[in-house]
């Protein structure tokens, strides 16, 4: 019994076509083979935002930190598109009806542009773009006391690069 | 052995510690947040400086430094003294002297910030006192002290408690020569049983 069963077990073997490798033999014609090697790789990255911030009272201009591409492993012609949703208004804490306007400009607090910033395109580890908490004079002159805040919100997105 | 290690371990870990002032967001996350805030102040300080002669008082306070509410319009309202007007009134270094109303009176504008105002009062003279210089002339009178500092204030009381008169220095130099006297009179005395005591012993 056991032997017919070994018997069996290895014709079945045998009839299954199990091929691991290729052949070239004296009548394969052209007497080449080729392999194909696959490999994938996901796409990684890591995108640096603006921290926690506060503003000094009476400061026109304060640091916001950057957006910045801090690793980065694309598809060709991909990039990462980072947007910003701020509502532009600072809320009293305890009046919520007393709010601080506030801008978000492209550049560093010492060299501010006149751009407002709504979303930038990273492509390359390094890539980033500084920003800046602006507040006028006259919003200042005409804010009432106490805290304020606001929270700023910042999407990622893996998009295809821009030409 | 195990020490070592657990040192070894610690050590490695302090250099490789770094402080990070920012957020990151991967391809695991889609979003990322800061928040922004800041601190607006309740009240700011308006410090008052008057030269001349005369008097003042903001919202009927008088001082030469007040608390002001932020936002608020307080009245600062300045009295010269008879035969004094107002010369200038300057805020934060700017003249202001055309918005003070003929009565002295000047409302001031929602505060925001500190401010600084100088007032200058003329006399019939046409020349404002020098504020440095002590009135020898008269005994100071008590607005003109409280207009100023609260040093230049307490100068004045104490020279006007040494005198009880007119001059100031014959005051000192009597207060002096009276003491003197009393003291030498003590050494005189200590003296004098000393010997006694000695005469007896002998």
């Amino acid at each position: 019994m056991k032997k017919a069963f070994a018997l069996i077990l290895t014709g079945v073997l045998m009839a299954s076509p199990l091929t691991a490798f290729a052949e070239i033999t004296e009548n394969t014609d052209p007497k080449q083979g080729s392999t194909e090697i696959t490999t994938q790789i996901a796409p990684a990255y890591i995108v640096t935002i603006p921290a926690d911030t506060s503003v000094d009272f009476n400061t026109v201009n304060t640091d916001f930190g950057a957006v910045k591409l801090t690793k980065a492993q694309l598809e060709p012609n991909k990039c990462i598109k980072v947007t910003m949703t701020a509502s532009g208004e600072m809320k009293n804490s305890a009046d919520t009806s007393k709010v601080l306007p506030y801008t978000i400009f492209e550049g560093t607090a010492d060299a501010v542009t006149d751009t407002v910033f709504t979303s930038a395109e990273l492509a390359s580890v390094g890539d980033k773009t500084d920003l800046t908490i602006s507040i006028s004079a006259d919003d200042w002159n005409n804010a009432y006391a106490g805290s304020y805040s606001d929270t700023v919100l910042f999407s990622i997105e893996y998009a295809d690069a821009q030409p | 052995m195990k020490k070592m290690a657990v040192i070894l371990l610690c050590f490695s870990m302090l250099c490789a510690a770094s402080v990070t002032a920012s957020a990151q967001v991967s391809q695991d996350s889609e979003s990322g947040q800061a928040v922004i805030g800041t601190e607006v102040p309740a009240s700011h300080i308006i410090n008052v400086t008057l030269i001349g002669s005369g008097s003042y008082d903001l919202d009927g306070e008088t001082g030469s430094s007040f608390e002001a509410q932020r936002l608020s319009q307080p009245t600062l309202s300045i009295k010269p003294d008879s035969g004094w007007e107002i010369t200038s009134v300057t805020l934060n270094g700017s003249d202001i002297t055309e918005e003070v109303s003929a009565d002295g009176q000047y409302v001031f504008e929602p505060v925001y910030e500190d401010k600084t105002v100088v007032i200058t009062l003329t006399g019939q003279e046409s020349s404002a006192p020098d504020p440095s210089a002590p009135d020898s002339s008269s005994v100071p009178d008590s607005s003109e002290t409280s207009s100023s500092s609260s040093s230049v204030s307490k100068i004045d009381s104490s020279t006007v408690a040494a005198t009880g008169g007119d001059n100031p220095a014959t005051g000192v130099i009597g207060g002096v020569s009276i003491g003197s006297a009393v003291m030498f009179a003590a050494f005189g005395l200590v003296r004098k049983k000393s010997r006694d005591k000695s005469m007896e012993n002998e």
